[in-house]
């Protein structure tokens, strides 16, 4: 469940790590809401012994990062490449507020790196596409998304469809903002595998397998 | 558009009683291995798909395979009556000389999957491209789709076809449109999106020989009748 793992999922944690590229398991999972993208992660993230940054901790996080000003002086003296990389992104765009939401959502994606942590949503896939990452989407199509959705909140399929709709908005809308920071002409993900067809926990035995197979690291 | 959804709907009632008439539990059904190959231009499709297919032991169906039963099947009267029962309109240019070279039309691609898949339900098979996955949604197919990075994807062209990279960047910029074009033409979906698929990797990081084993794994996963691969760990 969200926050609920031991590993690293506060910005005490965060402060705590050295920066650099990552030698522990390091997941972004995308997905349209009701696919199962969160059940996945929070299985995988224990599986693989890793924090778990779902929209609410990374969100309260990123407030926090917001207020704090220790952990913004923290955040702004990290170095290396992948930081350089993002730094280069916000300076060659203009009219963009540094201040705002996006550039500390992405400190703090990057500060998540070091320890490995499994991500999900918040355009992180785009962030860290030069990390040693594997990039997940859990995949259904809207019927299926909307049935689960009603069947977890208790409301009709048709005002499931509706709030699965607004959600997904707002992620794209986010994740547009995220992409015009750092265009790419690799892949968005590593892999995608339908919830239709596989159960949360053969998602997470195919992408474990996945990272082997790519010399991710798993522990 | 509405011509070619009514042949798409006749397709798919001929395939479901085809292949699915003899079953009144689609799911609990014995799942033979066939397996839709969407691939982006450089991403090793062709050379996964022929392994895949002889890591499954089923036909592969690739590009010269399924431009001869397209030419082939305009003999198959039992396939000809029922679709000739609603005429398609005029022969779509674009698709034409995009997605068959050898001089047949656009029903003459339809009657050729439709022979294609229902020739692969019935003995399996590795169906190359030919937006094959959208023609069925039956949970008996395994829709792949192979995806790589521009720049990757790139590099192998170029070694493939022996030319510069940038000759092959544009080669692959043009063959990739073209393929979206045929899919959002004729379709009405896009190839990119992954919600069409049961399973979409980036090859960039992966050999053939790893990406089957990966495949094979998931299907196993899934309820396919195939013979599950070591994976290391």
């Amino acid at each position: 469940m969200p926050g609920q793992t031991t590993k690293p999922s506060t910005t005490d944690d965060l402060v705590g790590s050295n920066g650099g590229e990552n030698t522990k398991p390091l997941v972004t999972i995308s997905g349209q809401h009701g696919a199962g993208a969160h059940e996945v992660g929070a299985a995988l993230a224990e599986k693989l012994g890793v924090g778990l940054f779902d929209y609410r901790v990374l969100d309260n996080i990123v407030t926090k990062v917001n207020d704090d000003q220790n952990i913004k002086s923290w955040l702004d003296r990290q170095k290396g490449a992948l930081h350089a990389n993002w730094m280069k992104s916000f300076t060659y765009k203009s009219g963009k507020d540094m201040t705002s939401y996006l550039p500390y959502l992405v400190r703090t994606i990057m500060a998540i790196v070091p320890n490995g942590g499994v991500i999900i949503g918040h355009g992180a896939h785009l962030i860290l596409v030069d990390a040693n990452v594997l990039r997940l989407k859990v995949e259904s199509g809207p019927k299926v998304c909307a049935q689960r959705i009603a069947a977890k909140h208790g409301i009709t399929i048709k005002a499931a469809g509706k709030l699965s709709a607004k959600v997904n908005k707002e992620r794209i809308s986010l994740v547009q903002d995220v992409y015009d920071h750092f265009p790419t002409e690799k892949t968005y993900y590593d892999l995608s595998l339908s919830s239709e067809i596989l159960s949360v926990d053969q998602i997470v035995k195919i992408t474990i397998a996945a990272m082997k197979e790519a010399n991710l690291p798993v522990r | 558009m509405s011509e070619e959804k009514d042949m798409q709907g006749i397709l798919q009632s001929i395939i479901k009683v085809e292949l699915y008439g003899k079953h009144k539990d689609e799911k609990k059904a014995p799942t033979i291995p066939v397996v839709t190959v969407s691939r982006y231009c450089g991403a090793n499709g062709s050379e996964t798909a022929a392994l895949l297919a002889e890591k499954l032991g089923v036909q592969l169906y690739d590009q010269n395979l399924l431009d001869t039963i397209t030419k082939e099947v305009k003999t198959d009267k039992y396939l000809l009556e029922r679709l000739d029962e609603k005429a398609t309109g005029p022969i779509d240019d674009f698709i034409h000389s995009v997605f068959t070279k050898h001089g047949a039309s656009k029903d003459d691609f339809y009657r050729g999957m439709i022979k294609v898949i229902l020739d692969s339900s019935r003995n399996g098979g590795v169906i190359v491209g030919r937006a094959a996955h959208l023609l069925t949604t039956s949970n008996r197919m395994f829709r792949l789709r192979l995806e790589g990075s521009l720049p990757v994807c790139t590099e192998r062209v170029a070694k493939r076809m022996n030319v510069k990279k940038s000759k092959a960047r544009k080669f692959i910029l043009k063959t990739n449109e073209e393929r979206v074009k045929f899919v959002k033409k004729v379709f009405d979906r896009y190839t990119s999106d992954t919600a069409y698929y049961d399973m979409v990797i980036n090859t960039d990081m992966y050999t053939p020989e790893q990406l089957v084993n990966l495949v094979i794994m998931t299907m196993s996963e899934a309820g396919f009748r195939v013979t599950p691969p070591k994976i290391k760990g």
